[in-house]
C-alpha cells in the first residue's frame, strides 16, 4: 500500500490537502493507543509530503525538455539563492510575512510595553506609522572571506570564534547560512591553506561538517607549513624538494643522495592519498620522477644517470685523495679507475638485486607470482649451465650469486644451503665437478634448495607458493644440508 | 483525579483541567508559584516553599534549591539529619504542590503529568518519574516544556494553524523546541537545548562581576551573606528587564555595606558568553527541522528568565522578527501540562486535539570496526533512533559478533551525537547469549523502542535460533531500583513534615528572620514582633493568629518596602 493510499489523497493532492488527511488519521490512530500503526502513518505521511515537495520544486524548474525557458528559471532560481548583493537585504525566499522595524522602534518596543502586542499588532503598528524597513548590514562577502582567512592564518582558533560570535551581521540566521555555505564552497575550490583548528572553529560556528574539506585542509596546511611529522617525514627536505619546479640538475643532485628519493616518493604518495589526488602545491614533474625512481623494478635513464654520476664523484674523489692514502705512489688515474669501476659495479649489482627483490615476492596474480618466484631458481641453473658448458668456473658467479642474495632475508636457511652445497661438490661427477667449484654450486643451492623444499609444502598443503616461504620444513631440510656439510668436514 | 504539575529549577506550580479549561492552583500563600526549595529546622521537620525559601539566606546549611539540575546523579544533600538524593527532594516539592491541589479541589490526586526540559535524557526522566512514585502519585506521562507552553498559546488563540518556535529560559534549564499545528494536530519538528544554561547562570555572572568590581573573594563571604548578595541581585536583575536606566545595589558583605551601580548595556556585556551559549540550540533546532527563519510563524518566549530583554534582543536579531510573549511566561509551561492532564484524561474538549512529540537525543549502541587490513577500531557509535525522530518510534539495526565462536555479545547503550562513544552518555549495558557459531553467520537484531513517555525498550533477537530477549537494561549508578525507591518511600512518609496550614505562618517567621539578618536598623522592630507573633501562636485561638498574622505581615511589608 503506498503512501498516498493509507493517507486517503490522490497522488498529486498539494501539502493542504496531505496534511488534512493526515489529522483525519490521526485522530482515528492516535500514538497512545497503537504505535505501531502510528509509526506507519508517520512515515506515510513523511513520505507523501517528500514527493509533493519534489514535485513543486520539479514544476518550479519547468519542463526538461523546454531549455529555453529552463535558462530563465535557472537565472531566476540562482538569483533567489545567491548571496545578497551590495545594498539589498538578504532574500526570504516565499517573501512571506515578516515584521522588520528599526533599531531603535525594536529597542522601545523591547523594553516597554512588548507583552501587549502580537504580530498583528506590530504590523498595525507599522503600517500606521510607516516605519522604514530595519536593513540589516549590507554583506561584502569578499571582504569577510579575506579577513576571516587572515585572522585563521595569524590568530589561535578560540580568538578567531570569539570574533565570529561578537559580529553582529552573523545573528540573522537566513544569512548566516547562505554565508556560511559560500564561505565552505570558497575555501573548498580555492586551494586555501588554514589551519585545522580554524577550519574546525568555522565548521563548528557555521554547523557545517565536512570531512573530506577538513582532511584536504590538513594536508594543505602541511604543505603550506612544510611540517609533515603526520606524514612520518620528520625534516622539511623532502617536501621542499617536491614544491620546487622541475629542474633537471637539482633532481639529479637530489637523486643521487641514496634513500631520499625513496622518502620523497612516500610522502607525495601519502599527501596524493589524502588529498584525493596530487595536491596543488606539489609539482608534478618531481612528483612522477621520484615516485618512478622508487618502484624498484624501474631500470629507465633516470635510473642510470644518478649511479653515473656517483661513479665519477667517488673516482674524482679517490683521484685526488689517492696520494694521501696509499704509501707507494700509484697513478691517480689507477686508483680512480679501480674505485670508480667498483662503486659501478657494486651499485649496478646492488640495483640488479633490488630488481630481482622485487619481482620475486608479492603480487596479485597467484601464478605470475609463482613464476616470479622461480625467476632466482632459473638464474641459479642457468649460471651452472654456462659454467659447465663453458667449463669456465667464474662466468657461474655472476648469475648464482644475485640470485642467492635474493634470499638474503632468509639468512640462516640460506647460509645452511649455501654450506650444504659446498659440501655436495665432491660427490658430483668428476667432469662436472672440475668445472664448477663449490662456491658456485654453494650458492646455487640456496634459491635452488629453498625453492624446492618450499614447493614441496606448498604442494602438499595446498596452498599457494608465496604463502609457502618462511615455512618449517623448508628449515628442517636446511639442517639436513647442514649436518651434510658437517659430516663432510669431520670425515 | 490527574493534574498538571510544573516542577521547575526556581518554582514549581500545578494546574488542573477544568470546566473552564486549565486553571492553576494557589497554595497556602494564594501564589500560584511555589518555590523549589527544601530546608529543615531544628525539630528536624521539612518545610518546603516561600518559608524554606527564607530560610536560604538565614540558615543556608539546612536548606536547599536548584536540585533539578542534580537529578539523574546521585549527589546526596545533607540537611540537618537527613540526607536527601535528588529524586526526594524533588518528591517533597511534589507532596507539597499535591496537598495543595488536593485542598483546593476537595479530592484525592492518583496522578499526575509532569513537565521536564525537552532536552533531559533518560537518567532524568526516569529520575522525575521515581520522584512522583516517592510523592505518591503515578506519573505516566512527561511532557516537554517546550511543547507545553506551545499547548498554551496553541489552544487560546490560533485557528488557521502554522509553525513555531518556542524558546524557554527557565531558571536552571534552556530548551528550543520548533512545532507545527494543523487541523487540531501538534507536530513537534525538533527539540535542542542546554540543561546547564538558565536564569542562576545569568545571576552567577552577575554576582561574579560585582565580586570583581568590589574587589571581594567569592570565599571569604559567609554563606548568609552569599546568599543575600544574590538575592540582591536577582531583584536587580528583574528591575533592569523593566526599566534601561541605572540600578544599584546595597549589601553587606564580609561585615561591611558596599553598593554597586550597574545599567542595562553592562549587564549585556557581562551576560554576552552566555548570549552566546544560546545561539547554538536555536541554530542546530533550525537546522533540524530544516526550515528558514521566514518559514516560522511565529517565536513564543517561555520562563521566567526570559524576561530579559537580551532574550527578546537575540530572537530579533536571529530571527528578523519579534517574539510573542503574552501569556506569562511563569506560568505558560504550568498551563500546558494541564492541558496535557486534561488530554490524557480524555476531556470531551480536547478530544480533537493530538500531540506528537520527538525524542531529543541520538540513540544507539557502541560498537567495534573491523578495516580492510585487519585494524580493529573500537569505541565507535552507532545510532539506531535518530534526533527528532518522531515518537512513538521503533527501530531495528543488524550487529554481528567481532570474533568467531562468540557465546555471549555485549551491547553498551549510549545517547547522544558524537560518533565516538567517550563523548556520549552511557544508559547500561545488556548481554545476549548466541550460539557459537562464525560472526559472519550470527547476527543479532537490536530493536529499540522510544515510546510517547520517553521510556526506551531494547529488544535483543539472535537472528540464528530466532529467539527473542526482552532486554531490562541494568542499572545505571544514578538511578535507583525499586527495592530502594520502597525503602526511601518509607523513609518519607516518616518525616516530619510542616501540615499545610502552618504555612502562612511559617513563611512569616522565616521572612522575618531573614530580614533580622539583612536589616540591622530594623532588628529591634523585628525582634519585638517576632516575640508577639509566637506568642500569639502558643495561644493557639484561630482568631488572635490570624489577626496577628495580618498585623504582621504588613510590617514586614513596610519594612522590606523601606529597604
Amino acid at each position: 500500500m503506498s503512501a498516498f493510499d493509507l493517507l486517503g489523497v490522490p497522488g498529486d493532492a498539494d501539502e493542504a490537502t496531505i496534511k488534512r488527511a493526515y489529522a483525519r488519521c490521526l485522530k482515528a490512530n492516535r500514538p497512545d493507543d497503537d504505535a505501531e500503526g502510528f509509526q506507519r502513518l508517520h512515515e506515510a505521511y513523511q513520505q507523501a509530503l517528500h514527493h509533493c515537495r519534489q514535485r513543486a520544486t520539479a514544476t518550479a524548474w519547468g519542463d526538461p525538455e523546454d531549455k529555453e525557458g529552463a535558462d530563465d528559471r535557472h537565472d531566476t532560481a540562482h538569483a533567489e539563492t545567491a548571496l545578497p548583493e551590495r545594498g539589498e537585504a538578504p532574500a526570504t525566499p516565499d517573501g512571506a510575512h515578516t515584521v522588520l522595524l528599526d533599531a531603535e522602534q525594536l529597542e522601545a518596543l523591547i523594553a516597554g510595553d512588548a507583552p501587549a502586542l502580537s504580530s498583528a499588532g506590530i504590523a498595525a503598528a507599522a503600517a500606521a506609522s510607516a516605519v522604514p524597513e530595519y536593513e540589516p548590514q549590507r554583506f561584502d562577502f569578499d571582504a569577510f572571506f579575506a579577513e576571516t582567512v587572515a585572522r585563521a592564518r595569524r590568530a589561535p582558533a578560540n580568538a578567531l570564534a570569539g570574533w565570529l560570535a561578537s559580529r553582529d551581521d552573523l545573528y540573522h540566521l537566513a544569512l548566516k547560512q547562505s554565508v556560511g555555505d559560500a564561505l565552505f564552497q570558497r575555501l573548498g575550490y580555492d586551494g586555501v591553506a588554514i589551519p585545522p583548528p580554524a577550519l574546525a572553529a568555522l565548521e563548528t560556528f557555521f554547523g557545517q561538517q565536512d570531512y573530506w574539506l577538513a582532511q584536504r585542509m590538513v594536508v594543505r596546511w602541511a604543505i603550506e607549513q612544510e611540517d609533515t611529522r603526520r606524514y612520518d617525514e620528520p625534516r622539511p627536505l623532502a617536501i621542499r624538494q617536491l614544491k620546487r619546479a622541475f629542474r633537471w640538475p637539482q633532481a639529479l643532485a637530489i637523486s643521487c643522495v641514496p634513500g631520499l628519493s625513496t622518502r620523497i616518493a612516500r610522502l607525495s604518495q601519502r599527501l596524493a592519498d589524502d588529498y584525493g589526488g596530487l595536491p596543488e602545491g606539489l609539482d608534478p614533474q618531481q612528483a612522477g620522477l621520484f615516485q618512478q625512481l622508487a618502484r624498484k623494478d624501474y631500470l629507465g635513464a633516470w635510473r642510470w644517470w644518478p649511479v653515473l654520476v656517483r661513479t665519477v664523484v667517488l673516482a674524482l674523489a679517490a683521484c685526488l685523495f689517492a696520494p694521501f692514502v696509499f704509501a707507494q705512489s700509484r697513478p691517480a688515474l689507477q686508483t680512480a679507475l679501480v674505485v670508480g669501476g667498483g662503486a659501478l659495479a657494486i651499485q649496478v649489482g646492488w640495483r640488479l638485486m633490488a630488481w630481482l627483490h622485487a619481482i620475486s615476492l608479492g603480487h596479485a596474480d597467484a601464478t605470475r607470482e609463482n613464476r616470479r618466484i622461480l625467476v632466482p631458481v632459473w638464474l641459479a641453473i642457468a649460471g651452472l649451465a654456462l659454467a659447465a658448458v663453458a667449463g669456465v668456473g667464474w662466468l657461474a658467479y655472476p648469475l648464482v650469486v644475485p640470485a642467492a642474495l635474493v634470499h638474503w632475508r632468509r639468512s640462516f636457511d640460506a647460509l645452511r644451503f649455501l654450506l650444504g652445497g659446498i659440501a655436495m661438490q665432491p660427490l658430483l661427477p668428476t667432469a662436472l665437478s672440475e668445472s664448477l667449484p663449490a662456491g658456485a654450486i654453494g650458492f646455487a643451492m640456496v634459491p635452488l634448495g629453498l625453492t624446492l623444499f618450499d614447493g614441496l609444502c606448498a604442494r602438499s598443503q595446498r596452498i599457494p607458493l608465496s604463502a609457502a616461504i618462511g615455512n618449517r620444513w623448508t628449515t628442517l631440510a636446511s639442517y639436513a644440508f647442514f649436518l651434510g656439510w658437517v659430516l663432510a668436514r669431520v670425515l | 483525579m490527574i493534574v498538571g504539575i510544573d516542577l521547575g529549577t526556581t518554582h514549581s506550580l500545578v494546574g488542573v483541567f477544568g470546566e473552564q479549561g486549565a486553571q492553576l492552583i494557589p497554595n497556602a500563600l494564594g501564589s500560584y508559584l511555589t518555590p523549589s526549595v527544601v530546608s529543615v529546622d531544628d525539630q528536624d521537620a521539612v518545610l518546603v516553599g516561600q518559608a524554606a525559601r527564607e530560610r536560604l539566606i538565614t540558615h543556608p546549611q539546612r536548606s536547599v534549591a536548584h536540585f533539578k539540575r542534580w537529578m539523574g546523579t546521585d549527589r546526596i544533600t545533607r540537611l540537618g539529619r537527613h540526607a536527601f538524593r535528588p529524586e526526594e527532594l524533588s518528591a517533597l516539592v511534589l507532596r507539597s504542590l499535591i496537598a495543595d491541589a488536593e485542598a483546593h479541589l476537595g479530592r484525592k490526586i492518583t496522578e499526575a503529568v509532569i513537565s521536564v526540559p525537552a532536552y533531559f535524557g533518560d537518567a532524568q526522566r526516569k529520575a522525575t518519574r521515581i520522584a512522583g512514585e516517592l510523592a505518591g502519585i503515578k506519573v505516566e506521562r512527561l511532557i516537554n516544556e517546550p511543547t507545553a507552553a506551545a499547548l498554551a498559546y496553541g489552544l487560546q488563540q490560533r485557528e488557521g494553524g502554522g509553525r513555531f518556535l518556542v524558546f524557554d529560559l527557565g531558571g536552571g534549564t534552556f530548551d528550543v523546541s520548533i512545532l507545527e499545528m494543523f487541523e487540531g494536530v501538534m507536530e513537534v519538528h525538533a527539540s535542542a537545548g542546554d540543561n546547564f544554561l538558565g536564569g542562576e547562570d545569568f545571576l552567577h555572572a552577575l554576582r561574579d562581576a560585582c565580586l570583581q568590581d568590589l574587589g571581594i573573594a567569592a570565599n571569604t563571604l559567609q554563606p548568609a551573606e552569599s546568599a543575600q548578595l544574590l538575592r540582591r541581585l536577582e531583584t536587580l536583575k528583574r528591575e533592569l528587564s523593566q526599566a534601561s536606566a541605572e540600578h544599584g545595589i546595597e549589601v553587606t558583605l564580609a561585615g561591611q555595606a558596599r553598593t554597586w551601580q550597574l545599567d542595562e548595556s553592562r549587564f549585556a556585556r557581562i551576560c554576552e558568553p552566555l548570549v552566546q551559549r544560546l545561539r547554538a540550540p536555536l541554530e542546530r533546532a533550525m537546522r533540524d527541522a530544516r526550515l528558514a527563519p521566514a518559514q516560522l510563524d511565529d517565536i513564543v518566549l517561555v520562563g521566567g528568565a526570559s524576561r530579559m530583554p537580551l532574550a527578546a534582543r537575540l530572537v530579533s536579531r536571529m530571527f528578523g522578527r519579534l517574539p510573542l510573549r503574552h501569556i506569562n511566561p511563569d506560568e505558560a509551561v504550568a498551563v500546558g501540562a494541564a492541558i496535557a492532564a486534561g488530554m490524557k484524561a480524555r476531556d470531551e474538549k480536547l478530544e480533537e486535539v493530538i500531540l506528537t512529540d520527538v525524542c531529543p537525543h541520538t540513540l544507539g549502541v557502541g560498537t567495534s570496526q573491523q578495516a580492510a587490513n585487519g585494524q580493529v577500531t573500537s569505541g565507535i557509535f552507532s545510532p539506531i533512533i535518530h534526533r527528532n525522530s518522531t515518537v512513538p518510534v521503533s527501530r531495528v539495526e543488524r550487529y554481528q559478533p567481532l570474533q568467531d565462536w562468540q557465546r555471549q555479545v555485549e551491547f553498551e547503550i549510549f545517547q547522544g551525537e558524537s560518533p565516538r562513544v567517550e563523548h556520549n552518555v552511557r544508559l547500561g549495558k545488556i548481554s545476549v547469549s548466541v550460539p557459537a557459531r562464525a560472526a559472519h553467520e550470527n547476527p543479532v537484531d537490536i530493536r529499540f523502542t522510544y515510546d510517547v513517555n520517553g521510556l526506551l525498550q531494547v529488544e535483543a533477537t539472535v537472528v540464528a535460533t530466532g529467539e527473542t530477549h526482552e532486554v531490562i537494561l541494568e542499572q545505571n549508578p544514578g538511578i535507583l531500583s525499586p527495592a530502594e525507591i520502597r525503602e526511601r518511600l518509607a523513609a518519607l512518609a516518616a518525616l516530619k513534615i510542616h501540615p499545610r496550614d502552618q504555612q502562612e505562618n511559617l513563611s512569616l517567621i522565616a521572612r522575618a528572620e531573614r530580614l533580622y539578618e539583612e536589616l540591622l536598623w530594623a532588628r529591634g522592630d523585628l525582634q519585638d514582633a517576632l516575640v508577639r507573633f509566637r506568642g500569639a501562636l502558643d495561644s493557639q485561638d484561630p482568631d488572635v493568629i490570624r489577626e496577628h498574622r495580618t498585623h504582621f505581615a504588613a510590617m514586614l511589608q513596610h519594612i522590606e518596602s523601606q529597604a
